[in-house]
């Protein structure tokens, strides 16, 4: 197994990634100060939140960051020890293994006040924070909602949701002793609402030939939009990268030689982020991935309907996204992006990413777009075989290089 | 052979002969709707005039060939095998499906099959389970009608209040019999764990008045019979087993076997209540049943477990978990340690597929019977 960074090409991005070190400081400077910690799901609304002044933390997250360290495959095998299958997700796994160990970079997870997830992404979001739950014996908030996004949602869906987010509010209070103001939430989702524009711009700048911005620095660059939405510091940083992201669009430089445009499919493989580079270094970008655009991409709020608002963005995501809609989704990216060819990785830690890639597959094999598959884990690099991932991927290349007429 | 041995061939017969029970149902000019989970409010179909059946996988085709291209391999037995026998013309005659808010991969199963089978009906159903607060119950009051809207559309008929009490009816008669069953036969050790896997198993596929009669039959064939296993019962918990080879496993040991089973002890073991509404019943009853490890009430679930192992004095228990089955290997080790801390034995096995119990695992139940019969654990 070979694993190794990506190389960034944007300050940036460069930025971020001290963010990322800041944030898991100061969220344990100010724990240890007696600050309330809520543990969330990814696409929790982390802007309700920041909103009640208490400090967000994110096991996923976190689980992605040991990952990237080298040091989640370790913390998986513990929890496997401690009799949990080796089949489960990887990032639960990590990050249980780390809280059982009592280890983890920045000191490992922060014990919190209260514990939120949802319910309509995937199994693993109820059951390991149920265990979170119980291991630290605070208060568990799910947030329920329909689990398949299909071409109509009913009204009561939201409502139900909205009546929720306002319980979570009351329990936020009950719990953490925050008060919730109105005026502070607002500002919060406005500041979301600025950072999300500049990212929803770069990543459409991908549209552009050459892509300025590949995931490379995307999959950074992210964390921004997970974990800081609602932030001055989200703004800062993603105001940079549009700047600078503005510079190459206006000299129509790529972020790289680009002759092949390809879309990635899943999480991204935390341990091994130099594979883009791999991609790069074959004059191939990775422009386009459901796991950023279509999860994180830079949902703007209404400020006058914040919660249903809130809501609907925790709920339109790729992994609700049902069948039907995730082809129709690539059939409008692979036209608007120029995309190439398709990367699926089968992530074996993650269903809901990746039962109906075949389908996906076959249905855009069936509009002309190729693509290939490789099985791995997002976290857990004892999954992943080198060899054989970039054996696939050099042929897949030279496919489509040969159906561009490059060979 | 005697009279109950009759009686339950019968039951093992009729689910054999599934698929014409269903054609013949549909010879009548009704319709015939599949589902994978215990949870699908069956009675608002029946009510209908549509049969609900119950998707099992065929336990007699090893052959996933077809499913295991649509696939990925981090896939549950059960889910390929279901989607095996999908694909299968096997099942040709179904004119829909239907699916609630389970797991991963029955969601995930349920979008595959929704593309390939664009000529049927899809009804899903995404109540809530998690919380019972006002906004809870308001959304599942509109969930429901909604799904009785779409039935209505999709075949073009009227589902009225009075049919939906007559199917309640009928459903809370065959949870009454089942629970009769229970006790008078698997916990009283007339009945085998096998057997009555036979009788739920054909429950799930079969009309509900037709399976409530021969209940009847089989219990009158059990009053005042020779008790065949003089053990205390072991409980068996997990989600779906495909066939009867864990329950045969038990039977060596000459223990009744009690399923904490989706098609189970949770399809059975409360009624819809009769005193309200009846829209608001099945709500109730969806959300107040013996949740599955699907949902959210874990320590409730195994609390109500530790309450009915406790009452039938069952000597232990059997988690039996499918290979990638998340929802059951997530609850594993709490479980286990709730058990234990009650002081109740527990064998924690991890299958491949259930309708085949591999040599190493039939000698570490083997082992764990022998202990539980010479007082250990």
């Amino acid at each position: 197994m070979t694993t190794s960074h990506s190389d960034k090409h944007y300050k940036a991005t460069e930025k971020v990634s001290e963010s990322i070190k800041q944030y898991y400081r100061e969220s344990a400077e100010a724990a240890s100060h007696g600050e309330p910690v809520i543990l969330a799901t990814g696409n929790f609304p982390v802007e309700l939140l920041y909103a009640m002044n208490v400090v967000p933390w994110f096991p996923e997250n976190y689980s992605a960051l040991c990952s990237a360290r080298q040091v989640a495959g370790r913390y998986c095998r513990i929890a496997e020890k401690n009799g949990y299958s080796k089949t489960l997700c990887s990032y639960f796994k990590c990050g249980l293994g780390s809280i059982l160990e009592s280890g983890g970079p920045f000191g490992g997870t922060l014990r919190p006040k209260m514990i939120v997830t949802t319910r309509f992404n995937c199994i693993p979001h109820i059951k390991w924070w149920e265990i979170l739950a119980r291991f630290y014996e605070v208060p568990l908030f799910v947030l329920d909602g329909p689990h398949v996004v299909a071409a109509k949602m009913e009204d009561y869906h939201y409502e139900y949701m909205v009546s929720q987010l306002e319980d979570l509010i009351e329990l936020i209070e009950k719990t953490t002793g925050k008060p919730y103001i109105q005026d502070r939430f607002t500002e919060t989702l406005e500041l979301a609402n600025e950072a999300s524009r500049y990212w929803r711009w770069v990543l459409d700048s991908r549209k552009n030939i050459p892509s300025p911005i590949t995931l490379s620095d995307l999959a950074t660059d992210m964390f921004v939009s997970v974990v800081l939405l609602g932030t001055q510091k989200a703004v800062e940083i993603y105001r940079q990268l549009y700047e600078e992201v503005s510079e190459k669009v206006k000299m129509r430089q790529g972020a790289t030689e680009e002759k092949i445009r390809l879309a990635w499919d899943n999480i991204v493989l935390w341990y091994n982020l130099g594979l883009f580079n791999y991609f790069e270094q074959h004059d191939a970008a990775v422009i386009y991935e459901p796991y950023i655009s279509d999860t994180w991409g830079g949902v703007e709020l209404n400020i006058n309907e914040p919660l249903k608002s809130l809501a609907s963005k925790c709920l339109n995501i790729w992994a609700n996204f049902s069948l039907e809609l995730r082809a129709k989704r690539y059939l409008q990216v692979v036209k608007e992006f120029h995309i190439d060819g398709v990367v699926f990785h089968s992530n074996r830690a993650c269903k809901p990413f990746s039962m109906g890639q075949i389908q996906l597959a076959k249905y855009l094999q069936e509009n002309g777009i190729p693509s290939v598959s490789f099985e791995a884990d997002m976290a857990d690099p004892a999954a992943y075989a080198d060899g054989q991932v970039k054996l696939r991927l050099d042929a897949f290349l030279e496919l489509l290089k040969m159906k561009k007429g490059l060979l | 052979m005697n009279g109950r041995l009759m009686a339950v061939e019968l039951f093992k017969e009729a689910f054999n002969n599934r698929h014409e029970i269903a054609k013949e149902w549909k010879s009548a000019g009704r319709k015939v709707v599949g589902h994978f989970c215990s949870l699908v409010p069956e009675e608002l179909f029946y009510a209908a005039g549509i049969l609900p059946v119950g998707l099992l996988p065929d336990p007699n085709n090893r052959h996933l060939g077809q499913a295991e291209a649509r696939l990925p391999s981090f896939v549950c037995h059960f889910t390929k095998g279901l989607l095996e026998v999908l694909g299968s013309e096997e099942l040709d005659y179904l004119d829909g499906i239907v699916s609630p808010f389970t797991c991963d991969a029955t969601r995930a199963l349920f979008g595959i099959v929704q593309q390939e089978k664009a000529n049927k009906g899809f009804f899903a159903f995404i109540h809530s389970q998690t919380m019972r607060n006002k906004g809870a119950y308001e959304h599942n009051i509109k969930e429901f009608y909604r799904l009785i809207q779409n039935i209505e559309d999709y075949f073009e008929t009227t589902i009225s209040k009075e049919q939906i009490h007559e199917a309640i009816q009928i459903y809370n008669q065959n949870r009454f019999l089942m629970r009769q069953l229970l006790e008078k036969g698997v916990v009283s050790g007339n009945l085998s764990g096998s057997d009555f896997f036979e009788v739920i198993r054909a429950g799930v596929v079969m009309p509900k008045d037709r399976h409530n009669e021969m209940l009847r039959v089989l219990l009158r064939h059990l009053e005042g019979g020779r008790k065949i296993l003089p053990n205390k019962p072991i409980v068996v918990s997990g989600s779906t087993l495909e066939s009867s080879s864990l329950f045969k496993i038990i039977e060596k040991f000459g223990m009744p076997a009690i399923p904490d089973l989706c098609f189970g002890l949770r399809y059975f073991l409360e009624d819809v209540p009769g005193d309200t509404d009846v829209v608001e019943a099945l709500v109730l009853h969806s959300v107040n049943r013996s949740p599955c490890p699907c949902q959210v009430r874990v320590a409730e679930r195994w609390d109500k477990l530790v309450s009915i192992i406790q009452k039938y004095c069952a000597s232990g228990v059997i988690l039996i978990s499918q290979q990638y089955c998340d929802p059951c290997l997530f609850e594993a080790p709490y479980v286990k340690m709730t058990l234990e801390k009650h002081g109740i034995s527990c064998l924690d096995i991890e299958v491949e597929e259930t309708a085949r119990i591999e040599p190493n695992f039939e000698a570490r139940i083997d082992f764990f019977l022998k202990a539980l019969q010479l007082g250990g654990s």
